[in-house]
């Protein structure tokens, strides 16, 4: 619990509700979706891929909560099991770049002059392509699959990360707690991570929740173009491609991980804009 | 003398989500109507806050929970928000500290000078020739190319007098400056204090100035009052109040000012202004004041008259020390 | 004076390159500076607290930050105890770090938001190896009592503290090092006027308790006529006036520290009476300086020599220097 300290000294505690109310809205959506995430089996019994030819296109019913597809699978667990796959793919497709991007913008802007120069226009190069567009043709190079298509998220993810960075850092580093630290001789390395890189850090990780939402958002997009995983695969945009042909008969397979999809990337949303409310009030 | 601006009973509160700061706490004076009015204090004592309410500027969560303030006779703040504009743009006028803020950086001058004209319905021409005349006014040189240059390409010094010279483009009759010279140079600070000396007197205006400085309220106020933790503490002519310095947290202020005669020790206050989101049952100042009793926390001291025209809100009597 | 003093600086300035535009750049226009410390030669002996004093742009910061090595200086040397800074290598340099230490103007941004006042101490006395583990949190104590705040501080983080108090965090910080020398960059101009004199004092003490020398940087006459034991003037990157404080504010040689005294606002009842401005005229840009004597524009006594020759800084009475060829005869004040 955060404790708020006044001028005579007396504490008073605020709840986090009372701080930032998104932040609990979010920590609770992310919260169930990771609970579903890792103990699937224990939400549901059917499995995921079982075909069942006498259960095609089922509506929502007691029996089948999210109806059946066209091969009569169960559609409930095929979302429950789907929610790792999608939470890993977001998870991944973020962790790489935030850590790669913002060590690349930590040193473009601390050191400045042509390491700058070198980076940024590298930078440069990579936003001059559309995000989705470069994805797509690096899968089309390396072929569809989960692996791939994190590759791809990688490739074109961290230069986000990197001009953030960058931005606070070259604030950070005329600050005088910056100053001081060089005139207590300190070296670069220690500079950098441990008296920059924390105050810098925080709008990097807001940026990040919702890249998690962004990078679900393209996985799904991909799978619905089929270019992602592979069709079998219970990933929720995977199902929403397989539903589009039904999309006038049975609805269920397409809106139902839709909104599902929709409500876990509102939580992540929620979570970053909570997180940057807190972090802020954190210093003043 | 008549007056140009009576504040009563004055309560401003920022009304947070957790907490209610009193920032000003019942706070009454007057400004008579060509003078000077000065008042001074620390950072968060609320002096800033004061002038904001007089327009209705506090920034949210801001209220006047009580209390009035009227112009002319004319009450203020029940006015809605349009009318409190015209009143803003119009009769009273404000400068503030930070000129390179308070300037648009991408319209040139003469337009800046143009917007607050445009309430008078003159032609361009006249637009033109009343800004040129504005700008000589506070002392521009060269105002004919001045006008069409843009904030970045004037000094500090200059800043400070285009934003006067904007203000002064409206007429009014009260001028509100919140320390107008604390972000200038002292040279360049010297000359802002004297212009506007000048330009009361040409244009018969009334000021209120804010500071920090009590340098400044010498040189500049007719009268002053000391501000501390959102209450008048002491209210004289200048002159009376840096003769006779009543209230301990004022003679403190003066004690801890390095002297220009000589080099005795510097006396600070100690401690440091209290937290305004706290109840204070007593005199705010008890905390650090070396002449506190029981009695100082108690009660709210009431400002009384202590010499002739002299307002001090301590209980203590023989109050008059040598500083 | 003895032969060589604590800290000398030798003809020293700090030039800036104005940064271009590539249109310039392609045009091979020449690329213009900013000379923000020009020539400055001074003398800080011993035990000395010396004032700095000057309006914003005189290169009284920017001299500061060179003699602590966060810029380098264009030319000229800095002789620490003989042994010249400038020509050192970063390693050598950051070696010696722990002898001239700063404190820093803004008590808000000096301070890392994020690590409590014990984790800036602990780093900075285990980089420079200058405490056993053991004595680490007794000699933290030490330092925090010396600058008047308590043991039970120690772990709140920097928001937790008021202005004076990160102040006194400064100065603590700046003296865990055992510094010979301390660079006070206009260390209470950001604090309230109760709270400035806590911090002033407190600097005095700790000075005449540990034998420091100061070398104390502030825009306010008055605050370093209080503490300095010399002065020294400065106005766009030169040095106008250097002497022992008492005589150079009684007696002004320089007319720049004659208008400086005049304008800064007073307390007195003749500063009341006062109607004109001491002074007209702003200050020129530091890009393109004026020919001859910087000060000429706004001198009330410029002559033609003035305009065309810049005078040299010379000793005109024993300890007492002044950059001008008419100093004003037995002060202007």
């Amino acid at each position: 619990m955060k404790v708020k300290v006044t001028a005579r000294g007396g504490v008073r505690r605020l709840s986090l509700w009372q701080r930032s109310p998104s932040l609990v809205m979010g920590l609770v959506i992310v919260a169930v979706a990771v609970f579903v995430a890792v103990f699937p089996q224990l939400l549901t019994s059917a499995d995921p891929y079982a075909s069942d030819q006498a259960a095609m296109l089922l509506g929502p019913s007691a029996q089948h909560w999210f109806g059946t597809d066209n091969y009569g699978r169960d559609l409930f667990s095929r979302v429950v099991y789907g929610t790792r796959i999608d939470l890993l793919i977001g998870l991944g497709c973020v962790a790489v770049p935030f850590v790669f991007g913002s060590l690349l913008g930590l040193i473009a802007g601390y050191y400045g002059g042509k390491v700058d120069a070198i980076i940024m226009r590298v930078l440069d190069v990579f936003m001059a392509f559309p995000f989705l567009i470069m994805v797509i043709a690096i899968v089309a190079i390396l072929g569809p699959g989960t692996r791939n298509l994190l590759i791809a998220m990688w490739i074109v993810g961290w230069k986000e990360y990197t001009r953030l960075i960058r931005s606070e850092v070259l604030v950070a580093k005329q600050s005088e707690y910056v100053q001081s630290a060089r005139t207590m001789g300190y070296s670069d390395l220690r500079i950098m991570l441990r008296h920059i890189l924390p105050n810098v850090i925080s709008s990097a990780i807001v940026y990040a929740a919702s890249d998690i939402v962004m990078c679900m958002g393209t996985a799904a997009s991909l799978s619905y173009l089929g270019i992602g995983v592979e069709p079998t695969t219970p990933e929720w945009g995977a199902i929403i491609n397989g539903g589009k042909s039904f999309i006038n008969s049975a609805w269920w397979i397409t809106v139902i991980p839709g909104a599902v999809l929709a409500v876990v990337g509102w939580g992540f949303s929620m979570l970053g804009d909570g997180l940057s409310d807190l972090l802020r009030a954190d210093t003043h | 003398m008549d007056n140009i601006l009576e504040v009563e009973h004055l309560k401003m509160y920022y009304c947070g989500k957790v907490e209610t700061v009193r920032a000003v706490d019942d706070v009454s004076f007057h400004v008579e109507r060509g003078e000077t009015f000065g008042i001074v204090g620390e950072s968060g004592c609320g002096k800033s806050t004061v002038c904001k309410s007089l327009v209705k500027m506090m920034p949210p969560p801001g209220r006047i929970v009580d209390g009035s303030v009227r112009y002319n006779g004319r009450e203020l703040t029940t006015l809605s928000e349009g009318q409190m504009r015209a009143v803003r743009g119009g009769e009273i006028g404000m400068i503030f500290q930070d000129p390179m803020t308070a300037l648009n950086p991408v319209m040139k001058i003469k337009d800046q000078i143009y917007e607050s004209l445009r309430r008078q319905k003159l032609s361009k021409k006249e637009m033109y020739a009343r800004g040129v005349e504005l700008l000589r006014l506070v002392d521009i040189p060269e105002p004919e190319k001045r006008m069409e240059e843009y904030v970045h390409q004037f000094s500090g010094g200059m800043r400070q007098r285009v934003m006067i010279a904007i203000t002064l483009a409206a007429n009014p009759k009260l001028l509100i400056a919140d320390e107008p010279t604390t972000a200038l140079d002292v040279t360049i600070q010297d000359q802002i204090i004297r212009l506007i000396g000048r330009l009361k007197e040409e244009l018969g205006m009334s000021v209120i100035i804010i500071t920090h400085d009590l340098g400044v309220v010498n040189e500049m106020c007719d009268r002053v009052v000391v501000m501390y933790a959102g209450h008048i503490v002491e209210q004289a002519e200048t002159r009376e109040l840096f003769d006779h310095p009543m209230h301990p947290y004022t003679q403190g202020l003066i004690r801890s000012l390095p002297r220009a005669e000589g080099r005795e020790k510097l006396e600070p206050i100690p401690g440091a202004p209290p937290n305004l989101a706290a109840e204070i049952p007593g005199c705010p100042f008890a905390d650090r004041c070396a002449r506190c009793t029981p009695a100082c926390r108690e009660a709210l001291p009431p400002l009384r008259e202590v010499r002739p025209g002299h307002l001090s809100a301590c209980v203590h009597d023989d109050l008059e020390v040598s500083v | 004076m003895s032969n060589t003093p604590l800290l000398r600086l030798e003809n020293v300035s700090t030039r800036f390159a104005i940064p271009q535009g590539i249109l310039d750049a392609v045009r091979k226009k020449p690329k213009q500076y900013l000379t923000a410390v020009d020539q400055v030669t001074l003398d800080v002996e011993s035990g000395d607290t010396l004032g700095l004093v000057g309006e914003s742009g005189c290169g009284k910061s920017t001299l500061a930050k060179t003699v602590i090595g966060l810029y380098q200086p264009t030319s000229g040397r800095i002789l620490f105890q003989g042994e010249d800074l400038a020509a050192m290598t970063r390693q050598q340099r950051r070696a010696r770090s722990g002898d001239i230490q700063m404190v820093f103007q803004d008590p808000y941004s000096s301070l890392n938001p994020r690590m409590t006042v014990r984790q800036v101490l602990q780093e900075e006395l285990r980089v420079h190896d200058m405490c056993p583990p053991e004595e680490m949190d007794r000699r933290i104590v030490e330092l925090l009592e010396m600058v008047g705040l308590t043991e039970q501080q120690a772990d709140r983080l920097p928001s937790a503290f008021s202005g004076g108090q990160r102040q006194r965090i400064g100065i603590a910080r700046a003296l865990a090092l055992n510094p010979k020398i301390i660079i006070a960059d206009e260390p209470v101009s950001a604090l309230d006027v109760s709270i400035q004199a806590q911090v002033i004092n407190l600097l005095i003490e700790l000075q005449q308790k540990l034998g420091l020398t100061v070398l104390f940087i502030s825009h306010d006459l008055q605050v370093v006529r209080y503490i300095s034991n010399r002065v020294a003037v400065m106005y766009l990157g030169r040095t106008m006036e250097l002497g022992e404080t008492d005589p150079l504010f009684a007696h002004p040689l320089h007319p720049y520290t004659d208008i400086l005294l005049k304008a800064a606002p007073r307390m007195t009842a003749e500063a009341r009476q006062k109607k004109t401005a001491a002074i007209h005229g702003d200050l020129p840009s530091p890009i393109h300086l004026p020919t001859g004597c910087r000060f000429h524009p706004r001198c009330p006594y410029a002559t033609d020599l003035c305009r065309q020759t810049e005078p040299e800084l010379r000793e005109v009475c024993p300890g007492r220097f002044c950059a001008c060829h008419h100093p004003l005869e037995g002060g202007g004040v």
